[in-house]
C-alpha cells in the first residue's frame, strides 16, 4: 500500500465520514517505526505494545487539534517518546526503584526477553546502550538506529541541535568504552 | 575476528535490529488500535447521552420543586402529602407550563451548565440510575409532554 502524505491523511481525517479510514491509514503507516522507537526505550515487547496503543489513542484524541506546525510523523514520535518515558517513570515509582536502578531493571529484561533474537555482539551493544543515562540513550537510538536528522530530533525532544550533538558524541564514547571494558574481562 | 574486535575497531557498530516481535503482531495491533478507538467513541457517546438525560431530569425536578415551594397560587389543594404517584404526575402536568418545558428539553445544548449549577455529581448519578432503572429516555419524556401522556 502506498504511503499518504500528511496533508492527504489530515484532509481525510477532517472529513467526518472518512475519519476512521484516515486513522486506520495513519496507524498502518506509522505503527512499525513507532513500535521500534518505543521498543528501544522499553526493551520489553509487552510494555512496548501497551505504550504504542496508548500513543495511538492519544493521537486519535488530539488529531482534531493538530495544527500542522510539525510533521505528523514528528508529532507522533513526540507522543510516543513522552509516553515511553512516562511509562518508565511509573514503573520506577511502582517498584520504588531508585533512579539509578532503572537501567539494571531494563538490563534484566533484555537478558530474559523471549523476543530478543540478536547474537552476542548485538547483546553486548544493547547492554552498553543501557548503561547510558535515559535521555542520552534515546538520542543515541534515534540518531544511530533510526538515522534521524538532528533537526527532527530537536523538534521531537525539545532540545537544541548543539545539545543533541554533544549528547550523541558522549553516548558513542561511553558505548565504546563499555564494550572495551567487556572485552578485557 | 572476534565479535568484540568487530565492535571496537569499526566505526560503524552493529546496526541490525536484534529485537523481534510475535508472529502477526503488527496486523493484530492494527485491529486492536482501531477497536480501541471505536470503543472509546461509543463510551464518550454514552456519557454524553446520560448527561442529556440527567439534565432533562434536573429540569423536571427543579421545575416541580419550584412549583411546590415557591408558587403559592399554584399549590393546589388536590395534591396532599399522601398523594400517590399517579396523582402527583397528573398534578404536575396540570400546573407545569408544558410548552416551556418541552422547548427546554428539546433545546438542552446547555445541559452541562445546568448540571454543573444544579446538581452535584452524586445527585447526577442518582438521577441517571433512576432513569436507567425506570427505562425513561429523553425521547419518552418529550413525547409524553407533547402528547399529554404519562412517562410510562
Amino acid at each position: 500500500m502506498s504511503e499518504y502524505s500528511d496533508e492527504q491523511l489530515l484532509e481525510m481525517f477532517r472529513d467526518k465520514h472518512r475519519r476512521y479510514e484516515a486513522f486506520d491509514r495513519i496507524v498502518r503507516q506509522y505503527k512499525v517505526r513507532l513500535y521500534w522507537h518505543i521498543r528501544k526505550i522499553l526493551i520489553v515487547h509487552e510494555d512496548t505494545d501497551d505504550v504504542l496503543q496508548n500513543t495511538f489513542e492519544k493521537a486519535w484524541k488530539g488529531l482534531s487539534a493538530f495544527r500542522q506546525e510539525a510533521q505528523l510523523f514528528t508529532w507522533l514520535y513526540r507522543i510516543a517518546t513522552n509516553e515511553a518515558i512516562s511509562f518508565l517513570n511509573q514503573k520506577r515509582n511502582k517498584d520504588m526503584l531508585p533512579w539509578d536502578e532503572a537501567e539494571p531493571m531494563l538490563m534484566r529484561s533484555l537478558q530474559s526477553d523471549a523476543y530478543f533474537s540478536g547474537d552476542e555482539a548485538q547483546l553486548l551493544l544493547q547492554k552498553a546502550i543501557l548503561t547510558l543515562p535515559e535521555k542520552q540513550r534515546i538520542v543515541f537510538n534515534m540518531k544511530y538506529f533510526d538515522e534521524m536528522t538532528y533537526d527532527a530530533m530537536s523538534e521531537i525532544l525539545g532540545t537544541s541541535v548543539g545539545a543533541l550533538k554533544a549528547s550523541f558524541h558522549h553516548a558513542v564514547k561511553k558505548i565504546k568504552a563499555c564494550i572495551e571494558r567487556s572485552s578485557l574481562q | 575476528m572476534s565479535v568484540d574486535h568487530h565492535l571496537m575497531h569499526h566505526e560503524e557498530l552493529d546496526k541490525r535490529n536484534p529485537f523481534s516481535v510475535p508472529e502477526g503482531y503488527f496486523d493484530q495491533l492494527q485491529e486492536k488500535v482501531v477497536f480501541r478507538i471505536k470503543k472509546e467513541k461509543k463510551s464518550v457517546f454514552r456519557i454524553r447521552y446520560y448527561k442529556y438525560v440527567a439534565a432533562a431530569a434536573c429540569i423536571l425536578l427543579f421545575s416541580v420543586w419550584g412549583l411546590l415551594f415557591l408558587t403559592d397560587t399554584r399549590q393546589p389543594a388536590t395534591v396532599g402529602e399522601n398523594a400517590d404517584e399517579e396523582e402527583l404526575e397528573l398534578w404536575m402536568y396540570d400546573v407545569l407550563d408544558k410548552t416551556t418545558l418541552t422547548a427546554a428539553l428539546l433545546n438542552i445544548e446547555t445541559s452541562e451548565d445546568i448540571l454543573e449549577t444544579c446538581c452535584s455529581e452524586e445527585q447526577e448519578m442518582e438521577i441517571i440510575r433512576f432513569l436507567e432503572r425506570e427505562n425513561i429516555t429523553i425521547a419518552a419524556i418529550v413525547h409524553s409532554l407533547e402528547n399529554d401522556g404519562g412517562f410510562y
